[in-house]
């Protein structure tokens, strides 16, 4: 089982770039980049940070594959 | 290739350690069987720290130049930062495993029982505290 998110899907329905989201959730857009190629897992309070800056829950953010 | 202001500034450290195997690295293996009396190598070490605050100062106030942006320090970065540090403090244990074993066969330092005793009071002192830490982040996080 491998975690994988839809970030990338959100952000653009959003409107947001990965600057955008990456200013909101206080980190670097590497990181943005990093974790929507699922080569970073994220800890839950980052996980928290970026779905409160999409406006959505975690759960919808984050899921098991 | 789009290189991040970290990872360019990462690069500048590599970049520094190639020139300075290049450029002074020869001086010190050409008299690695002299002994070192620093008032000799006086005028070596003055370019040594001249060449070296001249590299970082111009490397880095061109980076500061081209990429103005403020570098943001994450976990992601906290996370790699100990990935690398724990592979250069595995690559320090080994180094003075192998340095020991260099001394102890050499001929030429048999009488070098002060380096003997500060490198094992090394091996000795450094996984003391990494085990101290490791068990004090254990009880506390």
């Amino acid at each position: 089982m491998e975690l994988k998110n839809t970030i990338k899907e959100y952000r653009q329905k959003k409107g947001l770039t990965q600057e955008e989201l990456a200013v909101k959730a206080s980190v670097s857009r590497q990181t943005i980049i990093s974790i929507e190629r699922y080569r970073y897992k994220p800890s839950l309070e980052l996980g928290m940070k970026i779905a409160s800056s999409l406006k959505t829950k975690i759960d919808v953010l984050f899921y098991f594959e | 290739m789009n290189l991040s202001k970290k990872e360019i500034s990462i690069l500048i450290e590599i970049i520094f350690s190639v020139l300075f195997a290049v450029i002074f690295m020869p001086y010190f293996y050409e008299n690695r069987l002299n002994s070192f009396d620093i008032n000799d190598n006086v005028g070596k070490i003055i370019q040594i720290a001249i060449f070296s605050s001249i590299y970082f100062s111009v490397a880095h106030s061109i980076l500061e130049v081209t990429y103005k942006d403020k570098m943001i320090q994450d976990e992601r970065d906290d996370l790699i930062s100990s990935k690398s540090y724990k592979l250069g403090y595995l690559l320090y244990e080994l180094s003075l495993f192998l340095f020991i074993g260099i001394l102890l066969s050499d001929s030429s330092f048999q009488n070098s029982g002060s380096i003997i005793f500060i490198i094992l009071l090394l091996l000795l002192i450094v996984p003391f505290i990494k085990s101290v830490f490791q068990l004090y982040l254990y009880r506390t996080s």
